[in-house]
């Protein structure tokens, strides 16, 4: 870098000036800076002194939120749950039965423990038409076998499998391991678990496809497989998506019940109420298929009468709404806003408002 | 020499001035020392580390814009405190001294930047300094050099400010091209780049100035 001429010789110049020593500062001006420079160094220490607090807090929080990720990481794991010996291994997960309430039907072989009641493959489970059954499973899975409900488990290995014969089940599928299946059986149709929750109920009333099985997913996706084709199901979506969901309304996880201990009671399940209101049900929907309105609402009629408040109670309600506006009778509005004061956002909600609106 | 009678002897003695101001000193503590008790947070160390620093702060702010600037004070109490809060920036990779003087420039370059008024650098700086030429020589003599740095100093007051900062401090001050990207916040480059082209700039008004050009080659002859 060579310096033009004239810049060279003006620095020069400049240079030559020679900085005396400065004069010793006035003593307030020394005391004063001083002071200013005792403050300095007292704030970098605290800086410092922060900083490092700061840097150990980052660190013990980084620590935990591993450990903690390892904790849950493991917790996901099919071996390390609470459940301990030969039952919680690969391949056999451990269900326990708690009753929601008292009277619920429990039919398996084994005896209560503390926890309830440990339950595996070749177990079913009944609930009676006003209580419910929670089943936990040491895989993260909860089960909640609705009023009236009949679940048998088929098997608890690397595939689960779960066989709903009728009323409503709702699962909530805790993330499988790489090669884990979750299937649900049905009579006409077979749901395996892609997502988390989802219910597969078993209604009286066939679709026009002769389906039984209703399947509605909250979250996640569920594979329904039906005569040989597969159909995605996905949160919010209904199967099949051509047919009403006769199914009692979804429990939002948040109110699903707490288990209480409590002694199963024996079996009651053949001769429960349940199969007088089916079979008044198959009444109704035999009669109205034959043409003859009045048997229909009279089945119907003395079903609502009896069991005010039974599992079937929308469903008869709903078919109630279908069989008067069929005859054209001059009961269909108020069969349809009787249907929606008892339902507002039940499943024939849109046929009932229809009524209402003067639809034909 | 009358002496006394009694043949006592008159001796000589040192007395303390009682006028004087008193002043605290501290133990001496060497540079090492020095700098691990302010990395330490000791605010003991503050009077040797405001004794030991002071100097070296004094002289490059009173090069840059003078002990008479109003602000003189403020600027070595505020370079001081900035040496304390970088001190861990100091790693011994060249002299303590070299260190301060680098960290003084730049809080004046700062201060500078901040004036509404009187933005140039040597503004305060010309007469002052020049009054102390190291001209032992005739007076008129004197006169000379002064005249010819007041009227460089006019030049380069014209100049755009981020090279004329750039020649001063490499050229004038001594401050190595390092130095000098830290005083002013650039990259090692741009300073370069900045000091090339205001040389060239200041030659060039130099150039155009006959009267100026000649006195200075008169100087460089003379010394």
């Amino acid at each position: 870098m060579t310096t033009p001429r004239y810049a060279r010789l003006a620095s020069r110049l400049l240079a030559r000036s020679e900085i005396p020593a400065a004069p010793p500062p006035a003593p307030a001006d020394r005391a004063a800076t001083i002071a200013a420079v005792a403050v300095a160094i007292r704030a970098r220490a605290r800086r410092q002194r922060l900083r490092v607090g700061v840097l150990s807090m980052i660190g013990v929080a980084a620590a935990f939120a591993l450990a903690f990720g390892l904790s849950r990481y493991v917790a996901q794991q099919p071996h390390a749950s609470a459940f301990s010996g030969p039952s919680a291994a690969r391949g056999a997960v451990q269900i326990v039965a708690r009753l929601v309430n008292a009277n619920a039907t429990l039919e398996f072989p084994q005896t209560p423990n503390a926890d309830g009641w440990t339950i595996g493959a070749g177990s079913r489970v009944f609930a009676p038409l006003d209580r419910r059954v929670m089943l936990s499973m040491s895989s993260g899975t909860s089960v909640l076998v609705h009023e009236g409900g009949d679940m048998s488990i088929v098997g608890t290995g690397a595939v689960q499998v779960f066989r709903v014969d009728a009323g409503s089940v709702e699962f909530q599928v805790a993330k499988l391991s790489p090669g884990d299946r979750f299937l649900v059986d049905t009579s006409d149709a077979e749901v395996e678990v892609r997502g988390t929750r989802f219910r597969v109920s078993i209604v009286p009333d066939p679709c026009a496809n002769g389906v039984l099985t209703r399947v509605s997913v909250t979250e996640g996706v569920v594979a329904v497989r039906r005569a040989g084709g597969e159909v995605r199901v996905r949160p919010g979506e209904q199967w099949p998506a051509d047919c009403d969901q006769a199914a009692i309304p979804l429990v939002p996880a948040s109110a699903l019940p707490r288990a209480a201990p409590a002694p199963p009671a024996t079996s009651e399940r053949r001769d429960s109420p349940l199969g007088e209101q089916n079979a008044l049900f198959a009444v109704a929907v035999d009669a109205r298929r034959r043409g003859d309105t009045s048997g229909a609402i009279a089945a119907l009629e003395q079903l609502l009468s009896r069991y005010p408040s039974g599992p079937l109670d929308e469903s008869a309600r709903a078919e109630r709404l279908r069989v008067v506006r069929a005859a054209g009778s001059t009961r269909t509005p108020g069969v349809a806003r009787d249907y929606l004061a008892r339902y507002p956002n039940g499943f024939a909600r849109a046929e009932a408002e229809a009524v209402l609106a003067g639809a034909p | 020499m009358a002496t006394s009678s009694t043949g006592t002897v008159a001796k000589l003695r040192l007395v303390t001035d009682a006028t004087s101001t008193p002043t605290t000193r501290t133990p001496a503590l060497d540079d090492s020392e020095l700098l691990a008790a302010v990395r330490g947070g000791d605010a003991r160390a503050a009077t040797a580390f405001h004794d030991r620093m002071r100097p070296q702060v004094e002289r490059t702010v009173a090069r840059l814009i003078g002990r008479k600037d109003a602000d003189h004070e403020d600027v070595v109490q505020q370079a001081l405190i900035e040496l304390v809060t970088t001190i861990d920036r100091y790693r011994g990779e060249c002299s303590l001294d070299s260190w301060a003087s680098t960290i003084a420039a730049h809080i004046v370059y700062k201060h500078i930047r901040r004036r509404k008024v009187e933005r140039r650098i040597f503004s305060a700086l010309a007469p002052e300094v020049l009054a102390q030429t190291r001209s032992s020589a005739r007076a008129g003599r004197e006169a000379v050099l002064r005249n010819a740095a007041s009227r460089v100093i006019e030049h380069l007051n014209s100049l755009d400010e981020a090279k004329v900062w750039a020649f001063v401090l490499h050229d004038v001050c001594g401050f190595d091209l390092r130095e000098l990207a830290r005083i002013t916040r650039v990259s090692v480059s741009a300073a370069q780049t900045r000091l090339v082209r205001g040389r060239r700039e200041v030659h060039a008004l130099i150039a155009n100035d006959p009267e100026l050009a000649g006195l200075l080659e008169s100087v460089e002859g003379e010394s």
